[in-house]
């Protein structure tokens, strides 16, 4: 896939794709050292007060704080800007002008959206594991059973736990790449699903939705609650793998048939 | 379409009830108690204790009008054995709405250290505070 | 075969007709011009020929691959020149050889650096090079002269010529009326989306123009006039092409009249392009 492997080239030479892989990679350490220096403990956000206690409670913590502002923001940076960049560049026609079809660069660039925001998930759940272990050591984490959970438990289920907030990650993505596409700005595209996440976010804490909540692409981002325990269950995160399936589908369908059919003026 | 999607949420809100009811809060507090409890008894010094020896019980609800829903005017009060005692406790909870809770032990009966009487170590009550979370999918 | 040819072209932007019913045809291997007013729908046509817009109606056949740039041609500031056209030729099944299409636009010594430092005179040998790179049949340019110095216009003169006599065709839409003259050997005139007149750039040339005429004796002169006369404080005024305008000047010989000057009020071009397009 041509377009996917230059596309990958491209974004890595872009600076705010590298200002995001910097914010991910010591936003953690970062955060971890603050907490050391200070006393009180973040008790509000779950993990928050066992950060002193088990070195696996930070990237929980971090984990519940990111996956409803810093994941879709950093999903948003790349794939809210892929399409509207050439638009801001003024490369689309030097980039619809070579052999590949507009179908084979959407395709590409999709992909290559989506690959860099595993990429930026993956960087940030090794980063605040390990913050979190050099800030607290790896005694057991009382998981949200009651019950404290060992060593290699923890390790895998804080892994678990990050690669479940893949599929709203790309759900974003994807409304991201719509609205990039249809607004063809970058600003708009960046700017307009973290909008849409903090309006879905505020219809949630309403409470008034009921279990009407689980359509909204922001509450997969907390099926991992289910999983740090030690009896885990399942069915938040099937039904979120769903609801961000249903998202993207909705989202990349019309994205595509956009691009396929716009004039480039 | 913009009313379309307006109507989605409004129409899925009139038709879902919410999962945070006294029945389902009630044995998420249960299990995360038991596990507290056993944990503070081991930094207490005592051997280790199977949660489900204590045969807890839960009663958990609102004070406020509602009767479930997300809210700060939960309470559980629960009942459990343990050395052949029988002993109750009140916690005070906050559900949010994303199905998470917080508990608050009375400090009356929920010291903020629990100290190992042999070693003197001193540790953080697993009581005082404690946090669970329950299954709100479809 | 021609290398584009086009009939009966429409497209609309928002209620705003940009082509309206435009033939087209480019003989292969030849520089074409492209001229007319702002507004007249040459971007769009360009447009059309690399296939960013999607045309309403008509029928438009290209013989071969198209490269090129409409406006501005854009690249990534964040890479270099090279690092641009290496993501280019990425996306082409065979494409030309970079150093060789840097060195022809003349850009080899700054390939390295990043384009967002570049004057837009770079630039745009840099979207001449990304369109050479495609290894095309037809290179579209509009404006190529914008931005560049004196000296850069005659460099890319000098390109496009090369480019020509290498067999390429090369549409040119240009404001620059010198450009055309010595670069284009037909020219399709547009006007509010329709093509107003083609042909050689000497056959446009040979359209009537103005002339101001003195002569030995002015009343007879009129008298042997072969179109109507204006009259006009320095002598004859009148409007006629360059064949109309031999014959009087060999009337006039043959009548004993001398000719003391005959001078075109402008240049033939811009005076048969402004009534073209009127």
């Amino acid at each position: 896939m041509k377009v996917l492997r230059w596309e990958l080239v491209r974004l890595r030479a872009q600076p705010r794709i590298r200002a995001a892989f910097a914010l991910s990679l010591l936003g953690p350490p970062l955060f971890a050292l603050v907490l050391g220096a200070q006393t009180g403990l973040p008790k509000d956000t779950l993990f928050g007060r066992y950060v002193k206690e088990s070195g696996f409670a930070l990237p929980l913590l971090v984990l519940g704080f990111a996956g409803t502002w810093v994941l879709p923001l950093l999903t948003s940076v790349v794939a809210g800007d892929v399409f509207a960049t050439e638009d801001g560049h003024g490369t689309w026609q030097s980039l619809l002008t070579r052999s590949r079809t507009r179908a084979e660069v959407f395709a590409g660039k999709v992909m290559a959206a989506a690959l860099t925001s595993v990429a930026l998930l993956s960087v940030t759940t090794l980063s605040s594991l390990v913050a979190g272990l050099a800030l607290a050591g790896d005694r057991p984490l009382p998981g949200l059973s009651g019950t404290p959970l060992g060593l290699g438990r923890a390790t895998a289920l804080v892994v678990a736990s990050w690669a479940s907030e893949l599929p709203p990650l790309l759900g974003f993505a994807a409304l991201a790449v719509l609205l990039s596409i249809w607004t063809r700005s970058s600003l708009a595209g960046v700017g307009g699903p973290l909008l849409l996440g903090l309006v879905m976010q505020l219809l949630a804490l309403l409470g008034t939705l009921g279990s009407a909540v689980n359509v909204l692409l922001t509450t997969p981002f907390a099926a991992w609650h289910g999983l740090v325990r030690a009896d885990p269950y399942f069915g938040p995160l099937w039904q979120g793998a769903l609801v961000s399936l249903a998202w993207a589908v909705g989202c990349l369908v019309p994205a595509r048939r956009l691009l396929l059919t716009r004039d480039i003026t | 379409m913009k009313r379309l999607l307006l109507a989605v949420p409004l129409l899925l809100a009139s038709g879902c009830a919410t999962p945070l009811t006294p029945q389902r809060v009630g044995p998420s507090f249960v299990q995360v108690f038991t596990g507290r409890y056993a944990e503070q008894q081991r930094l207490l010094g005592r051997d280790p204790i199977a949660p489900g020896s204590l045969h807890a019980l839960a009663s958990c609800g609102r004070t406020g009008r509602d009767v479930d829903g997300p809210g700060e005017d939960w309470t559980c009060s629960v009942q459990y054995v343990d050395l052949a005692t029988a002993s109750a406790q009140v916690f005070e909870l906050q559900v949010k709405p994303d199905g998470c809770w917080k508990a608050d032990g009375t400090p009356a009966t929920q010291p903020p250290q629990v100290v190992d009487p042999v070693t003197l170590i001193a540790s953080t009550n697993p009581l005082v505070e404690f946090d669970g979370c329950l299954d709100t999918s479809w | 075969m021609a290398a584009v040819e086009a009939h009966r072209l429409r497209k609309t932007f928002d209620g705003l007709t940009a082509l309206d019913g435009l033939d087209l045809m480019v003989a292969p291997g030849t520089v074409h011009g492209l001229l007319g007013p702002n507004g007249a729908g040459k971007t769009t046509l360009l447009r059309v020929l690399l296939g960013l817009v999607r045309l309403d109606a008509g029928e438009c056949r290209v013989d071969g691959t198209v490269g090129g740039f409409v406006e501005t041609p854009g690249a990534w500031p964040y890479l270099s020149g090279r690092q641009n056209l290496e993501v280019f030729a990425g996306m082409d099944d065979a494409p030309g050889d970079i150093a060789e299409v840097l060195e022809r636009v003349d850009l080899t010594d700054r390939a390295d650096t990043k384009v967002g430092g570049w004057s837009l005179g770079m630039r745009q040998r840099l979207g001449i090079a990304a369109g050479l790179l495609r290894r095309p049949q037809l290179l579209v340019l509009d404006e190529p002269a914008n931005g560049l110095d004196p000296l850069g216009a005659r460099q890319l003169r000098d390109l496009i010529r090369g480019l020509a006599a290498d067999g390429l065709t090369v549409l040119l839409c240009s404001h620059d009326l010198t450009e055309v003259d010595v670069l284009c050997e037909d020219v399709t005139v547009m006007a509010r989306g329709r093509d107003v007149w083609r042909g050689p750039v000497a056959g446009l040339r040979a359209r009537p123009g103005r002339c101001l005429l003195a002569t030995s004796d002015d009343p007879r002169a009129r008298a042997l006039a072969p179109v109507p006369l204006d009259e006009s404080e320095s002598g004859l005024s009148f409007v006629a092409t360059t064949d109309v305008v031999d014959a009087f000047v060999l009337a006039l010989a043959g009548a004993g009249i001398a000719v003391r000057s005959l001078e075109r009020e402008s240049l033939p071009l811009e005076q048969a392009l402004r009534e073209l397009v009127a």
